[in-house]
């Protein structure tokens, strides 16, 4: 068996991305991580109800677009482990997409408030 | 339904083009922290396949003062695990082909040449236009020769035409491939697959082929009108005894017809009649679509060389006799191999390539600086082997021919899984990182 280094996966992906995508892909991913905590921990009565909605959607696309690019089918799925990665597919399509509609949906709400101000 | 020749969303190449100077001041760079070794050491990487590179590389972003020189004539670097997926329809002939150039850092000079003499007492090679390249350090990573001309009565001008296909030849030729393939799968007959009688590059690629083409046929629901046989040059399918009883099963299961210890001859295209030499004297196998393989060996100019083994078995395909742990050739102590070309008992495969270069870097730059050299190899190498499209096998192994799984427990390698089919299809930027010597 062959150990595994976080900076080989770093480098795959910024293979697979390019240096700029990847990175900027992390930047995004931790200004909106960044935005929902902040909005869920001070702006507590934002409402979750459009954000379930997408991520339901969220996990559905996430499920595809990998099917897709994987030149896959459902029907492929066979062992315990494709069910488990499945799942964890779907989990962050659903969450990533919970996450943006939050973020898009607090910045709406207080762009508004401050209007009404 | 499946989609074929899909675009990449994104055009990788050109943003790592862009971006190559600022990745190597990435923090979590591998090299952020090697100290670099002061030297000026004549090093000469003979090939510029995956196996070259990643040392060359290595070796510029470990040494300071060296100059290290590649030596291949090749224009093109061609990302072979490609060309299953090209060959069975789901990507196009660019999926695989860069420039050579694409992927040397800087620092390292290229000498666009074929080699055609090396002097292993002298320290020099000469190349194909009588350029004399000397050396203190070597490393023989030419990759191996299709020797197509092994098997009478085939032109490579044939693929692609009335149900013959050659996916190992090259991108363009595994297109090919697939169109014959897609026709036979759509009209029917006899499919024929077999293995050559030498050690090959991705020894599982006979097999994945003959999977696949059954997968096709059974998707397009013309199975029925398909016949399948598989000829194998021994008394196996592969080397490794439960991989053989799992292939064996599936072979069954599919209704694949097997032949053992038949190895191919000839081919009369014009009979559609494909020749093996067998324990019986010569048995004829009619096709209406065949995949060829030749037989493979080491280059001329290593063929005539005094690198090759001396052991018998490996005499006539000519790979050279290296320690199988440090990768240093066994009677020139400054003479490395990597990959394909040498004599060790592991697969000739891309995997391996990846755990050996690190280990000759390492046992390089210890022979440079008068250290304990700290990494050897093992013999691990990874194949997915592919069962029908959107399932595989993954099989790691080592020299002791014993399962080695990165994932224990959760990747079962006899097992048809579709995350196994995950790594089959998204091993190419991991495959890049290698050659770049950063992974």
């Amino acid at each position: 068996m062959k150990e595994f280094e976080i900076s080989v996966f770093i480098t795959i992906f910024e293979e697979m991305f390019g240096f700029f995508l990847w990175w900027s892909l992390v930047v995004i991913g931790v200004v909106v991580a960044t935005l929902f905590f902040y909005f869920i921990i001070k702006e507590k009565f934002f409402s979750f109800k459009l954000p379930s909605i997408t991520a339901l959607f969220g996990a559905i696309i996430a499920i595809f677009v990998v099917l897709s690019l994987t030149d896959s089918t459902l029907g492929d799925l066979n062992g315990t482990v494709d069910f488990v990665l499945i799942f964890l597919v779907a989990l962050s399509g659903a969450i990533a997409t919970f996450a943006c509609v939050y973020v898009i949906q607090s910045i709406y709400v207080k762009l508004n408030q401050q209007k009404l101000t | 339904m499946r989609t074929n020749n899909k675009k990449n969303l994104i055009d990788r190449r050109k943003f790592i083009e862009l971006m190559a100077s600022a990745s190597s001041l990435t923090a979590f760079s591998n090299f952020a922290f090697a100290d670099k070794i002061s030297t000026k050491a004549k090093i000469v990487i003979l090939g510029a396949g995956a196996g070259g590179l990643a040392v060359a590389n290595r070796l510029a972003n470990r040494l300071d003062g060296a100059k290290i020189t590649i030596i291949d004539g090749r224009k093109q670097h061609w990302y072979q695990p490609g060309f299953m997926l090209i060959g069975s329809g789901l990507k196009k002939p660019s999926y695989s082909i860069t420039k050579t150039t694409d992927w040397i850092s800087d620092g390292i000079d290229l000498i666009p040449e074929y080699a055609y003499e090396l002097d292993p007492e002298a320290k020099y090679l000469i190349t194909a236009t009588r350029k004399k390249i000397t050396y203190d350090y070597l490393v023989v990573a030419p990759g191996l020769i299709l020797d197509w001309s092994k098997i009478e009565g085939f032109d490579l001008n044939m693929v692609g035409k009335e149900g013959i296909a050659a996916i190992y030849a090259g991108p363009e030729h595994a297109q090919k491939s697939y169109q014959a393939l897609s026709k036979f799968t759509d009209k029917g007959g006899h499919g024929l697959f077999f293995h050559p009688g030498t050690k090959i590059k991705c020894g599982a690629a006979p097999l994945q082929y003959t999977f696949i083409t059954d997968d096709i046929a059974r998707t397009r629901g013309n199975r029925g009108k398909v016949e399948i046989t598989y000829a194998s040059h021994s008394k196996k399918f592969i080397g490794i005894p439960k991989v053989n009883e799992k292939v064996t099963g599936l072979f069954k299961e599919r209704n694949v017809d097997v032949a053992y210890q038949h190895v191919i001859k000839s081919i009369d295209h014009g009979k559609k009649i494909a020749t093996f030499k067998s324990p019986e004297g010569n048995v004829e196998l009619p096709y209406d679509f065949a995949h060829v393989i030749p037989p493979q060996r080491v280059p001329d100019v290593i063929f005539n060389s005094p690198l090759p083994s001396e052991n018998k078995k490996w005499a006539n395909q000519g790979w050279i006799d290296v320690n199988k742990n440090t990768l240093r050739h066994s009677r020139y102590p400054e003479i490395f191999g990597c990959g394909d070309v040498t004599g060790v008992p592991t697969g000739k495969a891309a995997s391996v390539v990846k755990w050996m270069a690190p280990v000759i870097e390492d046992q390089l730059v210890a022979q440079i600086t008068g250290k304990q050299a700290t990494k050897t190899y093992n013999g691990y190498a990874a194949c997915p082997l592919v069962t029908r499209i959107g399932r595989a096998l993954l099989i790691e192994i080592d020299y002791s021919k014993k399962f080695v799984p990165t994932f224990p427990g959760v990747i079962d390698p006899i097992e048809e899984l579709w995350a196994s089919w995950l790594v089959k299809v998204s091993m190419k930027p991991s495959y890049y990182a290698v050659l770049r010597g950063k992974a």
